[in-house]
């Protein structure tokens, strides 16, 4: 298995984080324009920002987002949003974004296994520091997937 | 660079949303006939914070839903006079689709109620052109957002009359300039001030707006 329970992700790597419907920046008529600062808040009750090793899967980028992607919806009891969203971030510019409103998260591994051995977490970070939420929303996490262009296993035509 | 300005807590009560007498040239006529009615829809309590919540009934969470849903309508219907047609048509409809069950977050509290009439008066005090994208927090805060290219300002509408907000705007260098603040919905429009809110309001602002993704 790739990195090991709390390691540090490579600073070159990239995570991505489930975004649900009611937490992603639209327009009035309901177009998806990015995320919200809310999205990188954390409950009361989380120690840790959830996140996915998307370099922790083989193969080319597209096919590393797709089994990312499946291995967050295993780890949820009921299928996500057909709306919602997953936020790709570069793990040094989480970083360097976090030491620019004076925090120093780390990003590290946190296998869930089975379900979820890329589980990783974005640890340090400030509850309710809204410049710092809104820099991750707009200048850090900068690449956006929708959930419905991600195949489910089901449809999936078999490798080979 | 950033900026964070928060006007002092205050104590254990948060007193009704009176337009202090030195601000109310500021407001229209009818944002202080809304604060009034507004009002007389709820008793005081305590000031809020962003992880605030209403202590709801144990329910099955669709009629949990749908009592969100029933209330905020019920909320604006008091305040219909100030709100055309379809402005009330599409409010609805982006509160429907915050709380599509299909869509539904487990865990997140639907919107509360009190943070909905937070967002009424903050939108009749404002009067935005453009209205806002809507989402919800966690705690069932309703959130509005807008955005022009990459130039953003995010209102989160907390219970009893406050609201949390950060906007950014990027300047030739490229780098975003940042600046939050906490404030009672009276004072909305004065903390906004010296960041030009018409930039993100006005009808002039979209049309430079790139398409969506």
């Amino acid at each position: 298995m790739k990195g090991g329970k709390g390691k540090n992700l490579p600073d070159e790597d990239h995570v991505i984080r489930y975004v649900p419907w009611s937490r992603l920046l639209k327009d009035e008529d309901q177009n998806v324009l990015g995320f919200l600062p809310q999205a990188f808040q954390l409950r009361p009750e989380e120690e840790y920002l959830s996140v996915n090793w998307i370099e922790y899967h083989d193969g080319d980028r597209a096919t590393q987002i797709r089994l990312s992607v499946w291995a967050i919806r295993d780890s949820f009891d009921k299928p996500l949003g057909q709306k919602s969203a997953f936020a790709i971030g570069n793990v040094a510019k989480i970083k360097t974004t976090s030491r620019t409103y004076g925090s120093r998260v780390r990003v590290v591994h946190e296998p869930i296994l089975p379900k979820n051995p890329g589980h990783s977490a974005i640890r340090q970070l400030p509850r309710d520091d809204l410049n710092l939420l809104d820099a991750l929303a707009a200048d850090a996490f900068t690449d956006r997937v929708s959930n419905s262009d991600i195949p489910s296993k089901l449809t999936e035509p078999p490798r080979g | 660079m950033t900026g964070l300005i928060v006007q002092p807590r205050r104590a254990s009560i948060a007193p009704p949303a009176r337009i202090a007498r030195e601000l109310e040239p500021a407001f229209s006529p009818e944002a202080k006939q809304l604060t009034r009615l507004v009002d007389a829809l709820r008793p005081s309590t305590p000031a809020p914070t962003s992880f605030d919540r209403e202590r709801l009934p144990e329910k099955a969470l669709a009629e949990r839903l749908f009592d969100a849903l029933a209330g905020a309508k019920l909320l604006t219907a008091s305040v219909a006079m100030h709100l055309d047609r379809a402005r009330r048509d599409k409010l609805f409809h982006q509160l429907d689709s915050l709380h599509d069950l299909t869509e539904w977050e487990d865990g997140d509290e639907p919107l509360q109620r009190s943070s909905f009439g937070t967002f009424l008066k903050a939108m009749l005090t404002l009067n935005p052109h453009r209205q806002p994208g809507l989402g919800l927090s966690h705690d069932g805060h309703l959130i509005g957002a807008w955005a022009i290219d990459r130039d953003r300002l995010t209102i989160e509408f907390l219970p009893n009359d406050w609201v949390k907000w950060v906007l950014s705007r990027y300047k030739d260098d490229n780098e975003a300039r940042r600046f939050a603040g906490q404030t009672p919905v009276s004072e909305l429009v004065e903390g906004l001030a010296p960041h030009r809110p018409e930039h993100w309001f006005s009808h002039e602002g979209r049309q430079r707006q790139e398409p969506p993704r």
